[in-house]
């Protein structure tokens, strides 16, 4: 860290003190990758940067109650959403957020919603991919995904249990972790290069079925590379720094 | 703080402003003012956490190191199933912070009391009760939040009027948003989200004079615009 990136983070530590204001979660990505046994052969960190536009969109929405407000395009001055499969950028004036993602009305439930998908499908929740595209903030999807199955450049994509939530009484930091495997069951070694958060829900949007849309993404900056019959296991890390209240 | 954050390239604060106006029944400005909002409760961080990071209550307590909500009955919820959802599945117009019936069971509220502000309050010290008894307030139905974008800011200001008709001068020195919904639950709830303790309490006469509070939230997107 430079000397005057500290000095700047000081400052805006001391300032948010001052005004006591929550900010938006920090992430992290976890890389864990074992043999057909289990056995680690691979495990690092490395920080996300990566918010998309619709993520910071999706936060107006929930403290401003705001409904859409655009002209059918997704960049700076619009508030809405673009889809990750449908590529359609929409919005409705009437909607605001809500993350539940299996269409039944839900009442806040962790599982199948949100981020967290309990299914092992590549429908939402933590996606990785080949490409190598930098990071642009009106991005709505990884740059080449990899596809769920056991087929040729696919992984098998695990089930997701709700995130675990911890919290660090020395740092004053909530972390809370969505975790997903990625079985190479395809005969060959697939590198995974980017990794994204996919949110599915009802987004701006009515109560009618469910979309996906990426919240993050991130290039790696050390590639995971997945020989056959091993498992990368993908962790996105959400941590809320608590140290202006706690 | 701004520049910081943009040269940092993090992501930016998340402040409120609070406007106050005073009308007479016809509509006569008598007194206008705006204070920095101070003023977001422990509730409101953990409904970001809860939202963004999927993340289920963890503890049993409301206070640090526990990933709780505490309604303004003082019920804790702490379901660890269950993150956080508006009410009305996410209709701009009903629900969360916008109450479009004529009481003060959520959206913005007012009170009496003189409290200093502290992260772990969970209802305003001495809330003024809707109606038109001694020390009640006409509480107006809430609209739709109105959203601006300029200088990469985006800015949603939730309002609502209210009204002395109970024969008495009421001295409003507390504001606070509630928040009707899901949260660390499966039941609907409504939690306090911001309180804040006026600089210079607001004197609102008898005889139908109106008090209308704003309180604009804004997001800088400074790092992505």
């Amino acid at each position: 860290m430079t000397e005057r990136r500290e000095k700047l983070l000081e400052e805006l530590s001391e300032i948010k003190r001052k005004l006591c204001i929550p900010v938006m979660p920090t992430l992290e990505i976890g890389i864990i990758r074992t043999d057909c046994n289990g056995n680690i052969l691979e495990e690092r960190t490395e920080p996300g940067h990566s918010w998309v536009r619709n993520a910071w969109n999706v936060r107006v929405g929930l403290h401003g109650q705001a409904g859409s407000w655009h002209s059918g395009t997704y960049e700076a001055g619009q508030l809405n959403v673009r889809d990750y499969w449908y590529d359609t950028v929409y919005g409705f004036t009437t909607q605001s957020v809500v993350r539940d993602g299996d269409g039944t009305g839900g009442y806040a439930a962790v599982l199948g919603k949100g981020c967290t998908n309990d299914d092992a499908d590549g429908d939402f929740g933590i996606f990785v991919g080949t490409g190598t595209t930098a990071w642009a903030a009106n991005q709505n999807r990884l740059a080449a995904l990899i596809g769920h199955g056991t087929g040729s450049g696919q992984l098998s994509y695990g089930a997701m249990a709700q995130p675990s939530r911890a919290y660090n009484s020395t740092l004053k930091l909530w972390r809370s972790t969505f975790s997903r495997t990625f079985t190479n069951s395809s005969g060959a070694t697939i590198t995974i290069r980017e990794t994204g958060l996919v949110c599915g829900g009802h987004l701006f949007q009515v109560h009618i079925g469910y979309r996906s849309h990426l919240f993050a993404r991130d290039f790696l900056d050390i590639p995971c590379v997945v020989d056959a019959a091993e498992t990368a296991t993908i962790e996105y890390r959400v941590i809320l720094d608590y140290s202006e209240i706690d | 703080m701004n520049e910081i954050s943009s040269e940092l390239g993090l992501d930016p604060q998340y402040p409120l402003m609070v406007g106050l106006e005073v009308h007479e029944p016809s509509g006569r400005l008598i007194m206008e003012r705006h204070e920095v909002g101070h003023s977001w409760t422990r509730n409101a961080w953990n409904m970001l956490l809860a939202f963004f990071g999927d993340a289920g209550a963890s503890g049993a307590s409301f206070g640090a190191g526990h990933l709780t909500a505490r309604d303004i009955t003082g019920t804790i919820s702490s379901d660890t199933g269950y993150c956080c959802e508006p009410d009305y599945n996410g209709d701009v117009d009903r629900g969360a912070f916008c109450n479009p019936s004529t009481n003060a069971d959520y959206g913005i509220v007012v009170g009496t009391g003189s409290t200093a502000f502290s992260v772990n309050q969970y209802a305003l010290a001495a809330i003024c009760g809707h109606g038109t008894g001694s020390g009640q307030l006409n509480y107006a139905a809430m609209a739709q939040s109105t959203r601006s974008y300029a200088s990469s800011t985006w800015t949603c200001r939730h309002s609502r009027t209210m009204a002395n008709n109970s024969g008495a001068p009421i001295v409003v020195s507390e504001i606070g948003l509630y928040w009707q919904g899901f949260l660390f639950t499966n039941v609907n709830r409504v939690y306090m989200m911001a309180r804040d303790v006026l600089e210079t309490p607001v004197t609102v006469a008898a005889g139908g004079i109106i008090l209308t509070v704003n309180y604009d939230v804004s997001l800088d997107f400074g790092a992505i615009d």
